[in-house]
C-alpha cells in the first residue's frame, strides 16, 4: 500500500521512505524488531506483518510484550534493534500527520478528564481532514455517549466507548487497539466488538489481547507472542485447521512413547488411550505416522480446537520448553 | 494555523481560572504602583505584606500557568492521548507560545503601557524598550519555566524540580563564594546565562520534537555540571589583571595616590568584641593628587597581600569597591575585610602590606544645570524627582531605566539650604562638594516588572578627612550640576605600604582619627538652626 500524499510530505528520510515504501504492501510490517529495557529483553527478532484489511489479533500472556510492540509501532517507544513500518512509514517517524490515518485506543491511555465528551469530540474534529460527522453521530448514538458529561466522570466502559468513537469517526486506514476490552463487562465488550466490525469496515485492525474469547469472533489473523518472541502469526482459518486434539485408543494399556514428533504437544497416556495436540495437522500424514509408530490401533479421533485451547496448548508447550 | 488556534482555544477554556488569577494579581500591581510612587502605605498589616509580595506572587502565578499550559499536553510519559493524535510538534509548541503570549506577555505589556501613562512618561518612544523587557522575561523566566514543565509531568513534580533548582542555585552561589575572585568577573556570569538559555531552549525543543525526557533531564544535569565547571575553571586572577592592566603611556594613572602613613584610627577604650563577627573591616588612608577637574575615578577593586610572621603570606584576593573620586577629593579610604581570627593574631604586629587597586577613569562631559523648583526637579534622561525631606534625598522616577552613568554635584550646604546643627557639630567639611554618582553602564532597559524605575538621589558631602560622609538636604532653588561621565579605560595601581600595624586601620566607634582634624571656620549655613522635619 502506498503512503498517501500527506504521509509522503511528513517523511523526511528518503532511505527510510524507500525501505518502508518497498516493503509496505502491508499496513504493519516488522523486521527483526527488538526492544530492551536495560537488561530486560522485552522483544526479540520480531518478523511479522498485518495484511491489508485484516482484523489481526496479537495474543499472548501478560508481560509477553504486546503493549511494547504496539508502543513501538505508534512511536511511543523506540526499537532497540530491527525496524517496523506502519502505513509505509518507518515507525520512528510515525507522528503528526501520519496519525490522521491511524486510530489508536489503549486501555491505559490518559484522556483529558476535564473535557466533556462532546467537547472532546469537537476538539479532535479539526485534527482530521477525513472526520465524518455523520459517522460520529452514529457512534454517539450507538454507544449512547453522554455528551455533556466529563470524561473523568464516565465509567471505564463508557470512557473506552468515547475513546473508540474518537478513533473511528475519521475512518482511519489502520485501527490499533491495545487491550481494548480489558476489565469491561461482557455486554460492553460485545457492544464494542460489534461497533468495531460494523463501523470500521475497510480499515485494517490490529488488536492486542490476552483474552482469546474476546477476539475469537473478530480476528481473521492471529499472532502469538510469548516472552518477547513471536511463536506464530497466521490467518485464523489455517491456525484452527493446523491444530487438532488427537485421541488414540489402543487395545491394551499404553505409555507415552519416547521421541515423539515436535508437533505432537502435551502427550499423555491413560489406560488404553494416548492423547496429544498435533500442531501441524494433516490427516494423511498423521495417520501415516500413527501407523508407522503404533501399527493398527482401535480408534483415532481428531477434534478441532478452539482458539483458547490452541493458545493454552502453545503457551504450556513454551513454558515446558523454557 | 487552525491546529494552533484549536489547541489555544482548548487551553483558554481549560485554564481560565489560572489566567484570571494572574490577571487579577497584575491588576492589583498596576493599582498599587502609583501608591508606592507616592509613598502611600496600607495600614492593614496583612494587606501591606501581600502587596510587598505581589511581584513574587505574579512571577509564581505565571510559572504555574506556564506549567499548566505545557503539561496540558504532557511531554513526559507514554500514556497521553495526544501523542497518538495528529499533533504537529511545532504547531503544538506554537499554540503554547501563543497562549503564553496572550495570557502573560500581552497583559503585562498593556499594564506596562498603563504604568508609563500613569507616570506621565511617553509611551511611543519607549515601545522598543518595552518589547526588549518582554524578551528578557521570555529568556530569563518563561524559558526556564517552560523547560522545567517540559521535563515534569505535574505541578507536584514541577514544584519539586523548582525547589531542586533553587537549592542548586544556592549551592552554586555557595561554591562561587568559596572560589577566590569569582564574584569580581562578570564574563563568567555571561557564560552562565548563555548556558542557561541554551539548556532551556534545547530541552524545550528536544521534548517537543522527540519527547526524550531522560535525555532532556540529562541535558539539565549536564548543564549544571558545566556551570559549576565553568565557575571553577575560569582564570579569574588572569582576567582581573587583564581587566585592570598596569598603567602605560597612552593609559596613564588618572591620579596620584599615596598611602598616608600619618593617619590612623585611635581606639579610645577597649572595644567589647562582637563574638559573632567573623570579619574585621580595615580602612586604608590614601592621599589623592593630580586629579583632573574633568575626570572621575572609580576605585572598583582592591586586593591586600600581607607578609605574616614566619614567612607566611595572606591574600584577601580581589574584592569589589565603589569609591568615587571626583572634583575636589584629596583623600580616599579603600576598605578591605580580613578574617577576625587572623586579625586578632596579628593586629598589633607590624606586617608588610601590599595593596592593588583596580580603577576606572571617566571623562566628564558638559554639565547641565538643573534647579530644584519647589520640591521638584527634572534630571536629564527624563527623570522626574520629588524632594523627600524626611530622608534628605530626591525620590526620582524614570522610564524603563535609571539615568547612568551620571554624576551630580551641588554646592551644599549653602545659605538657602539649611542643615541640621548637630550634623556639623564636631567636624568641618572637606573641600569637595556634595555629590551623587551612579557609574553603572548604560546597558538598555532595567529588567523589572514596572517600566517606571524608582531611584533615590542623595547628595553626600565628606567631612574633613573624607573617611565618612553625610547626606545633605536639597531645597527649592538648589542648583544641581548633572554630567554624564564617559568611560575611558581601566588601570591598576600597586602600592607597597611597607610595615603597617593593622589595628591602626580598624575603625572603632566613636570614629577617631589621629592626628585630629583642625576645626575650620564654619560657613554661615552650618550655623543655622536645625530645619524642621516634614
Amino acid at each position: 500500500m502506498a503512503p498517501s500524499p500527506p504521509l509522503r510530505r511528513v517523511l523526511s528520510g528518503r532511505d527510510t521512505l524507500d525501505t518502508c515504501y518497498s516493503i509496505a504492501v502491508n499496513p504493519i510490517q516488522t523486521e527483526g524488531l527488538g526492544k530492551r529495557f536495560g537488561r530486560v529483553r522485552a522483544l526479540e527478532g520480531l518478523n511479522f506483518s498485518v495484511p491489508q484489511g485484516a482484523v489481526h489479533a496479537l495474543v499472548g500472556p501478560n508481560g509477553a510484550g504486546k503493549t511494547t510492540l504496539i508502543k513501538i509501532l505508534m512511536n511511543i517507544f523506540r526499537a532497540s534493534s530491527g525496524s517496523a513500518c506502519v502505513l509505509g512509514v518507518d515507525s520512528k517517524k510515525v507522528s503528526g500527520r501520519v496519525f490522521e490515518s491511524i486510530g489508536y485506543v489503549s486501555e491505559n491511555q490518559q484522556l483529558p478528564g476535564w473535557m466533556r465528551v462532546g467537547a472532546f469530540l469537537a476538539y479532535l474534529r479539526p485534527f482530521y481532514p477525513t472526520w465524518d460527522t455523520e459517522l460520529e453521530g452514529q457512534l454517539i448514538r450507538h454507544f449512547d455517549l453522554p455528551l455533556d458529561r466529563k470524561l473523568k466522570q464516565l465509567s471505564r466502559g463508557m470512557r473506552m466507548k468515547a475513546a473508540l468513537a474518537s478513533a473511528l469517526a475519521f475512518r482511519p486506514k489502520l485501527i490499533v487497539l491495545d487491550e481494548p476490552f480489558s476489565g469491561l463487562d461482557p455486554l460492553v465488550r460485545d457492544e464494542l466488538g460489534k461497533a468495531l466490525m460494523e463501523r470500521a469496515a475497510g480499515s485494517t485492525i490490529f488488536v492486542s489481547s490476552h483474552d482469546l474469547a474476546e477476539i475469537e469472533g473478530l480476528a481473521t489473523y492471529v499472532a502469538y507472542l510469548d516472552s518477547g518472541s513471536l511463536r506464530f502469526s497466521e490467518d485464523m482459518a489455517s491456525l484452527i485447521a493446523r491444530f487438532r486434539e488427537v485421541e488414540l485408543t489402543f487395545d491394551a494399556p499404553t505409555a507415552v512413547p519416547q521421541d515423539l514428533p515436535a508437533n505432537w504437544l502435551h502427550a499423555s497416556a491413560a489406560d488404553c488411550v494416548l492423547r496429544f495436540v498435533d500442531s501441524a495437522f494433516s490427516q494423511d500424514k498423521l495417520e501415516a505416522e500413527i501407523a508407522r509408530r503404533f501399527g493398527p490401533i482401535c480408534k483415532a479421533e481428531y477434534k478441532p480446537m478452539s482458539l483458547r485451547a490452541v493458545f493454552i496448548a502453545t503457551a504450556k508447550n513454551n513454558q515446558r520448553a523454557r | 494555523m487552525s491546529q494552533i488556534l484549536n489547541i489555544f482555544q482548548k487551553d483558554a477554556r481549560h485554564h481560565w481560572p489560572e489566567v484570571l488569577v494572574s490577571w487579577a494579581l497584575l491588576a492589583v500591581y498596576v493599582w498599587n504602583q502609583p501608591r508606592e510612587w507616592a509613598n502611600q502605605t496600607v495600614d492593614i498589616r496583612l494587606v501591606s505584606v501581600l502587596l510587598n509580595m505581589l511581584p513574587a506572587l505574579m512571577v509564581l502565578s505565571w510559572a504555574f500557568l506556564v506549567a499548566r499550559l505545557v503539561q496540558g499536553e504532557s511531554l513526559v510519559g507514554d500514556r497521553q492521548f495526544w501523542v497518538t493524535r495528529p499533533y504537529v510538534w511545532y504547531k503544538l509548541l506554537a499554540a503554547k507560545l501563543l497562549a503564553i503570549l496572550a495570557f502573560i506577555h500581552f497583559p503585562l505589556f498593556i499594564s506596562q503601557i498603563v504604568l508609563l501613562r500613569l507616570g506621565h512618561f511617553p509611551v511611543l518612544s519607549n515601545l522598543g524598550s518595552l518589547v526588549e523587557i518582554q524578551l528578557m522575561f521570555v529568556l530569563i523566566l518563561l524559558v526556564g519555566a517552560m523547560a522545567l514543565s517540559a521535563v515534569t509531568s505535574g505541578i507536584g513534580q514541577s514544584s519539586l524540580a523548582l525547589l531542586i533548582v533553587f537549592l542548586l542555585i544556592l549551592g552554586i552561589d555557595g561554591i562561587s563564594s568559596l572560589i577566590p575572585n569569582s564574584g569580581m568577573v562578570d564574563d563568567a556570569g555571561g557564560v552562565q546565562v548563555l548556558l542557561y538559555i541554551a539548556c532551556c531552549t534545547s530541552v524545550i525543543l528536544l521534548q517537543y520534537i522527540r519527547r526524550r525526557t531522560l535525555l532532556s533531564r540529562l541535558v539539565i544535569v549536564g548543564t549544571i555540571a558545566l556551570m559549576v565547571l565553568a565557575l571553577a575553571l575560569t582564570p579569574y586572577e588572569r582576567i582581573l589583571r587583564h581587566m585592570y592592566p598596569l598603567a602605560r603611556k597612552d593609559h596613564p594613572l588618572p591620579a596620584k595616590l599615596t598611602f598616608d602613613r600619618a593617619l590612623s584610627f585611635a581606639h579610645e577604650r577597649r572595644q567589647p568584641g562582637r563574638w559573632m563577627e567573623e570579619e574585621i573591616s580595615l580602612e586604608l588612608p590614601f592621599r589623592i593628587a593630580d586629579l583632573d577637574d574633568k575626570s572621575v575615578v572609580e576605585i572598583q577593586a582592591i586586593r591586600l597581600d600581607l607578609e605574616l610572621p614566619g614567612s607566611r603570606r595572606w591574600s584577601s584576593h580581589w574584592h569589589s569597591l565603589s569609591n568615587v573620586l571626583a572634583y575636589g577629593r584629596t583623600r580616599t579610604w579603600p576598605r578591605i575585610n580580613i578574617e577576625k581570627k587572623l586579625y586578632d593574631e596579628i593586629k598589633d604586629t607590624p606586617v608588610k602590606a601590599h595593596v592593588v587597586l583596580g580603577m576606572r577613569l571617566f571623562r566628564l562631559g558638559a554639565a547641565t544645570s538643573v534647579t530644584v523648583v519647589g520640591d521638584r526637579a527634572s534630571l536629564p534622561g527624563n527623570a522626574q524627582c520629588v524632594d523627600d525631606m524626611s530622608l534628605n534625598w530626591l525620590r526620582c522616577f524614570s522610564a524603563l531605566k535609571r539615568p547612568k552613568p551620571v554624576l551630580i554635584v551641588a554646592e551644599l550646604p549653602n545659605a538657602e539650604c539649611q542643615v541640621a546643627r548637630e550634623a556639623t557639630a564636631e567636624e568641618s567639611w572637606a573641600t569637595s562638594p556634595a555629590t551623587y554618582s551612579d557609574l553603572g553602564s548604560d546597558t538598555g532597559p532595567d529588567f523589572d516588572l514596572s517600566p517606571v524605575q524608582f531611584f533615590s538621589v542623595g547628595l553626600s558631602r565628606f567631612y574633613f578627612y573624607e573617611d565618612h560622609e553625610i547626606r545633605l538636604p536639597v531645597c527649592s532653588g538648589t542648583r544641581l550640576f548633572v554630567s554624564k561621565p564617559e568611560l575611558q579605560y581601566a588601570v591598576r595601581d600597586e602600592f607597597d605600604l611597607g610595615e603597617i600595624t593593622l589595628a591602626n586601620y580598624h575603625a572603632t566607634y566613636p570614629r577617631k582619627i589621629v592626628p585630629p582634624a583642625e576645626r575650620q571656620p564654619r560657613a554661615p549655613s552650618e550655623l543655622l538652626p536645625p530645619r524642621p522635619r516634614a
